[in-house]
C-alpha cells in the first residue's frame, strides 16, 4: 500500500489498515500525506488517523475515521464517515458553515440518522475515544456551531 | 577578514545561540546530535550531547543570544541563572519555551548570513538587514530562513512550512516555489503530535481542515490569510503570520 492524500482514504483501506499516519517530512508529497502505521515506534509523534465505528440513530452503522486526539473535542478529531461509493461526510468544517445540499446525495441520506454514536478502534495502547454528533459543525466566529 | 568587527562578533554570537539552542533541546531529550556543519569555525566538530550537555550548551546558547540581542545589557546573565530555578525563574510559563524564541531570532540572522559555507569562505559580507525596507519587491515584515535553508538542519527536528503546501497550493504556489518559502524548525511534538494540544497543525486544521463540505478543501485566500492569523495566535506564535502575510494574495 502506498501513501495517498487524506482525502483519497476509501473503505477499503481502512479494511487493510485501521491506523494511519502524517510523516510531514521528505518523503510526503506535503501535509495532507497519510501513510498506512506498519511500527508503531516510527511515529510516536505524528499524529495518526484511526479507524472508527459510527451509529445512527436507527441501528444504522458506518465505518469512518477520526484525527486521534485527547481532547475529545469534536474541532480536533475531525470525524469523517466513508461511503460505498467513494463520498464522505465531513463532520468538522472549520471556517465555513457547511449546507447539507453540498455532500453526495447518499451522504445526504445520513442526515436523518443524526446523532450518530462513534467510537475509535484500540490502538497503540491509546483509548478508544466516543462521542455524539449532532449534525455538521463548523466555526461561527468564535463558537462551535452546528447543521443538524 | 574586511568584516566590521561590531558584525563579525555578532554573527559569532548568531551562531553560538543556534547551535545552543539545539544542543539544548537534544541533549534535554536525551537524542544525539549531529549537525552538517559546524558554523562556528573550521573543521570543528559538535560532540553528542547527553542530557549534561545539553545543559551547557543551553547556557551557553542562551549567553550567547542575549550577546547578540542585547549586547549591553549585562542583567541576561542574571536573568539565565534565574530562569534555571522555577522559583526565580523571570518569565511566567517556560524558559526552555522563551529560549526558543530567542533562538529563532539568532536563527533568522544566520539565514540573513545566507549560511556558514558562505560566511567561513569569506563571501558572507554583512548582510544584516532588519528593518531596512528595500525597493522593488515587497519586503515582509518579518524576515524568516526559508523551507530550503532549514531542511538541512532538520535531525531529530522538522522543517515547517509557515504557509502550509496544501495551502500554498491553493495559492497558486508550487512545491519547489515553496522551498523558498518561510519555515521554522520544530520537534515532531511541536509540529503534529498527537497528544500536544498546541501542535501546529492541530491549530491550522481546527480553522482550515483539509476537507469540508464532504470535498477536498479550497480556500480563498482571505480565508487562509484568516485562519493562519488566528491559528498562530492561538499557539502564541503570532509573529509566524507575520512573516507570510505578503504571500497570502
Amino acid at each position: 500500500m502506498t501513501d495517498k492524500q487524506i482525502y483519497e482514504l476509501t473503505i477499503d483501506d481502512l479494511a487493510c489498515s485501521g491506523v494511519w499516519y502524517f510523516p510531514m517530512d521528505e518523503s510526503a508529497e506535503d501535509e495532507l500525506t497519510v501513510r498506512p502505521l506498519l511500527d508503531k515506534e516510527t511515529c510516536s509523534d505524528a499524529q495518526i488517523i484511526v479507524r472508527a465505528s459510527f451509529v445512527g440513530l436507527d441501528g444504522s452503522s458506518y465505518l469512518g475515521y477520526l484525527y486521534w486526539d485527547g481532547s475529545g473535542e469534536v474541532e480536533y478529531l475531525k470525524p469523517v464517515i466513508l461511503l460505498e461509493d467513494g463520498s464522505f461526510v465531513t463532520f468538522w468544517n472549520g471556517m465555513v458553515e457547511p449546507s447539507w445540499a453540498d455532500y453526495s446525495a447518499n451522504a445526504q441520506a445520513l442526515r436523518s440518522r443524526l446523532p450518530f454514536l462513534y467510537v475509535s478502534d484500540s490502538v497503540l495502547d491509546l483509548p478508544k475515544i466516543s462521542g455524539k454528533l449532532e449534525g455538521l459543525y463548523y466555526l461561527d466566529g468564535d463558537c462551535i456551531s452546528w447543521i443538524s | 577578514m574586511l568584516l566590521n568587527d561590531k558584525e563579525l562578533r555578532q554573527s559569532s554570537q548568531a551562531s553560538r545561540a543556534v547551535l545552543g539552542a539545539i544542543g539544548a533541546a537534544a541533549g534535554f531529550g536525551g537524542a544525539i546530535l549531529s549537525t552538517p556543519a559546524c558554523i562556528t569555525g573550521a573543521g570543528c566538530a559538535i560532540p553528542a550531547f547527553s542530557g549534561l550537555g545539553g545543559a551547557a550548551s543551553f547556557v551557553d546558547g542562551w549567553q550567547a543570544t542575549g550577546q547578540l540581542f542585547a549586547p549591553y545589557d549585562y542583567t541576561q546573565g542574571s536573568k539565565v541563572l534565574a530562569s534555571f530555578d522555577s522559583a526565580t525563574y523571570p518569565g511566567d510559563v517556560n524558559p526552555l519555551r522563551d529560549y526558543g524564541t530567542e533562538a529563532a531570532k539568532a536563527a533568522m540572522e544566520i539565514a540573513l548570513l545566507k549560511g556558514a559555507g558562505k560566511y567561513l569562505d569569506g563571501s558572507g559580507a554583512s548582510v544584516l538587514v532588519s528593518g531596512v525596507k528595500a525597493t522593488g519587491p515587497i519586503v515582509p515584515d518579518v524576515i524568516s530562513p526559508t523551507y530550503r535553508e532549514l531542511q538541512g538542519l532538520n535531525k531529530g527536528f522538522q522543517a515547517h512550512h509557515t504557509l502550509p503546501q496544501y495551502l500554498g497550493k491553493m495559492l497558486g504556489y508550487t512545491k519547489n516555489d515553496m522551498l523558498d518559502h518561510p519555515a521554522t524548525l520544530i520537534t515532531q511534538y511541536s509540529h503534529t503530535g498527537k497528544v500536544n494540544p498546541d501542535a501546529m497543525h492541530k491549530a491550522i486544521s481546527k480553522y482550515l481542515p483539509p476537507m469540508v463540505g464532504g470535498k477536498p478543501a479550497t480556500y480563498t485566500s482571505g480565508q487562509i490569510s484568516s485562519g493562519l492569523q488566528k491559528a498562530y495566535g492561538d499557539i502564541g506564535r503570532p509573529e509566524l503570520f507575520d512573516s507570510i502575510k505578503h504571500l497570502i494574495k
